[in-house]
């Protein structure tokens, strides 16, 4: 009986191929999105499991109290004070670890590398079991080591057989090299981290404590991204129930003031899911948003299997009135028609495999990942799967079918096409609407962005040449002598050093007042450390006042501590402070609270600048205080004359060399410092688009399959309207008509939902596009006009068929 | 081998009643050849219907075999019509994805007869009906004549004891007509029951009973003369 069941199963394809292929070809699309979705988060979430000790080892992560403030509501670390704390009061404890992430200077002979360190304590290497290629898990015990992986071996020395090198942190401290290990694997959290880099040189935290004075207690103040607290417990322990001791020791510590005020509470992260806690972090839930949006897409391809299934299976009630008429009960008969639909299924499957097979190489290739198709691990997966889109898939068509009497059946007695005709609509409606929906919302985000980019150009991003790393005491030393140096060349016009280049994403923030102390009327402003010429720069206009000038020695603050400070401030800060003409304001002064145990710290006004957004992208413009301050600043910034020779570039380097011949120079143009960020638009735009792209095919691949066999299977009729004079346009029209109509709601359903979810996206952007309504329009005229195009296809080549052909055809 | 008994069927349809059975009383003996006559829309598929259970009265008794089998349930239906009624059709209602062989073997895969069981009964219905050396063949590719010895061949292949035919020549040439009534003259001979609708007088001549229906009633039953 099965084999029957399979043969016809066959058979039926082979007929109907165009219909087989298109309803494999789509479930073999949701398919691979749904898999890939489904392993891309399961990879995400099983990290770091190369690991001996991964099931013991925890690390420790934080809530934070709402009142913190900072736009996230948990961190993937804690303080480093916690560390030698759960370590002394964890009665399970067999090891903690801690690790600081610090950029340096590592210099080897005459040849000079920033890079980022992870000064560890020497536990890690006992929790941790690395690959060593020389060396062993000692190799933190020396209290001047310097453990490197292979890749940062060959880069500074280029050889492995280093141990016992000497290497120098900012030229005056040194180390040795204890150990190489191999490189940390891709899915291990020290390689794959989206907000630090990968962790590749080791030194122990004594060493920190040497150079810079680093509290080995740890600190209750600091916490930065690739800072971790780990600790290995004696047993795998239930979560909840570390999660308990650890609180009480956090509580029996944390000044309770803080935990009201910034972490609540913290929280062990077993090693595995410690990757994707960043997503915890972000409070976004990214891997079920993919997981989700995977589901949908084969919801949407089961759906135009079900549609297309239905449709065709409406030609075949004649088979089964026959098969009923010889005795096969229902069951037999639903039995039948899930075998196809499982063979169906089975076939996409394989399908999707060989997509998945096609499509993972590439995309560990652009997110440099090791995803991987386990086949032995997710077999139960894929059969399920496989068995229960086939089962959801075939369930309407074969329910439908197998409802028919025998007599309707055989006697044709209800028109073919009457059934299931709702149902069909409704699906059909459903995918365009979810693909206008979606086609919609990429494009509001494709124009947002435009605009993100458009504004941006307030700036002279080509212009401006940004020289990194320079927050360096002896680097801000000789600041005078490098710009001197620079502006003798002839395509420089300005060059300044300031805390913060436009585009970066960092809030240094003071609250001010126009009172001095006046708690009441305080409110928040941003804060960037600049020097003589960062209005001229950047083409900062003024609106009032003036430029801070070498001419005047008030401009600059002597010292951090200074008790005044002429300042710039921006037009905003201007009217929270309550004035309404720009003009009024120069020469007035307002007051920072600068914490508990300083004096407050006065500024005067000395010019205002127009509102420019520095933060850019999505952010609001905010009030702005520019000091002119005597700490180092992290950047230069180099304004280059417009059709400046391309040798400029080299001309800098040349002097940077002469200059600063210590510290190697790394530059990058302001454009490509914006286009870092934008680049993550760029990314969730692209997301976006590859899903409702598939969206649409799909909905248009169903229209396609049900558009062809609607119109073969009205051929008879057709043929009789031709004969009966209808002209070629009304049978067009006819059909045409038949299937826009569901198109048409979807458009109707489709906007207001578009309209909403663009609100959504575009009130994370302060400045926004205007024109959404015309742009979510747009996208129901292009699904209309695709949906049309396919249809009109098959009407054109029915309408246009002889009719005898088409009455013999029956 | 049936008996019908006040036997109604009511088509309710929107707001029109059609009575297309109307008090019937028929009974037909095991063995039995009889031609169901009269005019178009009288009520002969219907009746034929019913008799198959492909269909339920809307009121009256149906005995089959001392069995009353009106309020069966469809599977129970399913279960006494595949042991005991084949069926043929006006439009032979072949599967056109299978072939000759397969469309006769596809009665007795609901039977769960063994495979090799399977062929040899399908071989020898093959050759009683004359279409052995088509079997491969897919219907389309036969002529009307051979399609409903095909269709008789499947009625049949499952040993049933009474075979229902709705106009069997009814698509089919005088000659090829004649040639499906000596098959089923044959059938019956050898002890199968049939029930045949029919617009032809002299095909209705190979039945040993006719009966005339006239607006959902019977009017004359008459018996040819042995
Ligand atoms: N499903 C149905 N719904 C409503 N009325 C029906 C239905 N089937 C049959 N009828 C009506 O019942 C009556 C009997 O129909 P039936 O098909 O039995 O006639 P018939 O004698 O077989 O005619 P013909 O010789 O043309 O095949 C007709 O008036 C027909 O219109
Ligand atoms: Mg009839």
């Amino acid at each position: 009986m099965f084999q029957n069941y399979i043969k016809i199963a066959l058979r039926t394809l082979v007929k109907n191929r165009v219909f087989a292929f298109i309803n494999v070809f789509g479930l073999a699309i949701g398919l691979t999105v749904y898999l890939f979705g489904g392993i891309i988060a399961d990879y995400e979430r099983e990290h770091d499991i190369m690991f001996t000790n991964h099931e013991r080892t925890y690390t420790i992560a934080s809530n934070l109290s709402p009142k913190a403030g900072i736009g996230v509501k948990s961190l993937d670390n804690t303080y480093s004070a916690m560390g030698p704390l759960i370590g002394a009061g964890l009665e399970e404890i067999d090891a903690f670890a801690r690790t600081i992430r610090r950029g340096y200077l590592v210099t080897s002979g005459d040849k000079h590398f920033h890079q980022q360190i992870r000064f560890a304590d020497k536990e890690l290497l006992d929790i941790f079991n690395f690959e060593y290629i020389h060396g062993d898990s000692s190799a933190l015990t020396d209290p001047k080591g310097f453990v490197v992986t292979r890749t940062i071996a060959m880069k500074i020395f280029g050889s492995l057989d280093i141990v016992g090198e000497t290497v120098f942190l900012n030229h005056d401290h040194d180390l040795r090299i204890t150990a190489v290990i191999e490189d940390l694997p891709n899915n291990s959290h020290f390689n794959s981290s989206l907000i630090s880099e990968p962790v590749e040189i080791l030194v122990p935290l004594v060493a920190l404590n040497r150079i810079d004075g680093w509290n080995l207690e740890g600190n209750w103040t600091n916490i930065s991204s690739g800072n971790h607290v780990y600790i290995m417990t004696k047993q795998p322990m239930v979560l909840d129930d570390l999660n308990q001791k650890i609180n009480t020791i956090y509580d029996n510590h944390v000044d309770p003031e803080m935990k009201d005020e910034f972490m609540s509470s913290i929280r062990a992260v077993p090693l595995k899911s410690t990757h994707s806690s960043f997503w915890d972090m972000v409070g976004m839930p990214v891997l079920e948003s993919i997981q989700i949006l995977g589901i949908l897409v084969l919801i949407v391809a089961i759906v135009n299997y079900t549609n297309l299934a239905t449709a065709q299976s409406l030609g075949r009630t004649r088979e089964v009135g026959l098969r009923k008429t010889l005795g096969a009960s229902r069951k037999q008969l639903i039995a039948q028609f899930l075998t196809e639909s499982l063979t169906i299924a089975f076939v996409a499957m394989i399908l999707a495999l060989v997509f998945l097979e096609l499509v993972i190489p590439s995309f560990n290739e652009a997110t440099s990942k090791s995803v991987s198709l386990d086949y032995l691990g997710i077999v139960p997966w894929l059969f399920s799967t496989t068995f229960v889109v086939g089962l959801v898939a075939g369930a309407y068509p074969s329910f439908l079918i197998t409802r028919t009497t025998p007599i309707e059946a055989l006697t044709n007695l209800k028109t073919k096409t009457g059934k299931g005709n709702l149902f069909r609509s409704i699906m059909i409606g459903t995918q365009f609407l979810l693909a206008i929906f979606m086609l919609a919302v990429v494009l509001i985000v494709y124009f947002q962005n435009a605009k993100v980019r458009e504004s941006s150009e307030i700036f002279p991003k080509d212009e401006v040449l940004v020289l990194k790393r320079t927050a360096v005491e002896s680097i801000r030393e000789r600041e005078d002598t490098l710009r001197n140096e620079l502006l003798q060349l002839s395509d420089v016009t300005h060059v300044t050093f300031t805390a913060q280049t436009p585009f970066e994403q960092s809030n240094n923030h003071r609250s001010v007042s126009l009172a001095k102390g006046d708690k009441d009327n305080e409110f928040s402003t941003n804060l960037n450390l600049v020097d003589h010429d960062f209005i001229k720069t950047f083409d900062v206009p003024l609106l009032a006042g003036r430029d801070f000038s070498r001419e005047i020695s008030a401009d600059a603050m002597p010292a951090t501590d200074a008790e005044s400070a002429n300042v710039i401030v921006n037009q905003l800060l201007v009217k929270n402070l309550g004035y309404s003409d720009v003009n009024e304001a120069v020469g007035t002064v307002f007051w920072s609270d600068r914490g508990e145990d300083e004096s407050a710290l006065e500024y005067r006004i000395v010019g205002v600048m127009e509102d420019q957004n520095l933060l850019g992208l999505h952010n609001k413009i905010k009030p702005w205080i520019f000091v002119n301050s005597p700490e180092p600043h992290r950047y230069g910034a180099v304004r280059i004359r417009q059709g400046a020779s391309a040798s400029v570039i080299s001309e800098v380097e040349e002097v940077w060399k002469r200059v600063i011949p210590d510290y190697p120079i790394e530059h990058d143009f302001l454009d490509g410092l914006f286009n870092d960020i934008y680049a993550i638009y760029k990314i969730m735009n692209g997301v976006l688009a590859g899903f409702a792209a598939l969206a649409l095919l799909l909905a248009l691949i169903g229209l396609f399959g049900l558009a062809a066999f609607m119109a073969r299977s009205r051929t008879k009729e057709i043929g009789v309207r031709i004969v009966l004079g209808a002209s070629v346009q009304q049978i067009i029209r006819l059909l045409l008509w038949q299937f826009s109509k569901p198109v048409m709601w979807a458009v109707l359903f489709a906007l207001p939902m578009a309209y909403f979810a663009a609100n959504l996206y575009l009130q994370f952007f302060a400045e926004r596009i205007s024109f959404q309504v015309p742009i979510i329009i747009l996208s129901g005229i292009i699904a209309i006009a695709l949906a049309c195009l396919i249809i009109a296809v098959h009407a054109i080549k029915v309408a246009t068929t002889n009719p005898v052909k088409a009455l013999r055809y029956e | 081998m049936l008996k019908l008994h006040d036997l109604s069927r009511i088509y309710q349809t929107d707001d029109v009643e059609t009575i297309a059975l109307n008090s019937v009383n028929i009974e037909i003996e095991q063995g039995e050849f009889v031609a169901i006559m009269g005019p178009s829309g009288c009520g002969k598929s219907t009746l034929l219907n019913i008799i198959g259970m492909l269909d339920n009265p809307s009121e009256g008794k149906y005995l089959f075999l001392d069995e009353e089998i009106s309020w069966y349930p469809e599977t129970k239906l399913a279960q006494i019509r595949k042991h005991n009624i084949g069926f043929i059709f006006q439009s032979f209602n072949l599967i056109d994805e299978l072939s000759v062989e397969e469309n006769i073997e596809l009665a007795l895969l609901y039977h769960n007869v063994p495979a090799s069981e399977r062929k040899k009964r399908v071989a020898e219905v093959m050759d009683k009906v004359g279409i052995a050396h088509r079997a491969k063949h897919m219907p389309s590719q036969l002529s009307g004549g051979q399609q409903q010895r095909v269709a008789v061949a499947r009625a049949i292949v499952g040993d049933q004891k009474m075979i229902l035919a709705d106009e069997p020549t009814g698509n089919l040439d005088s000659a090829h007509g004649q040639e499906v009534m000596e098959m089923l003259q044959t059938l019956n001979d050898e002890g199968t029951t049939i029930v045949m609708v029919t617009h032809s007088p002299a095909h209705a001549d190979y039945a040993k009973r006719t009966i005339n229906l006239f607006d959902g009633q019977v009017v004359t039953e008459n018996v040819r003369a042995a």
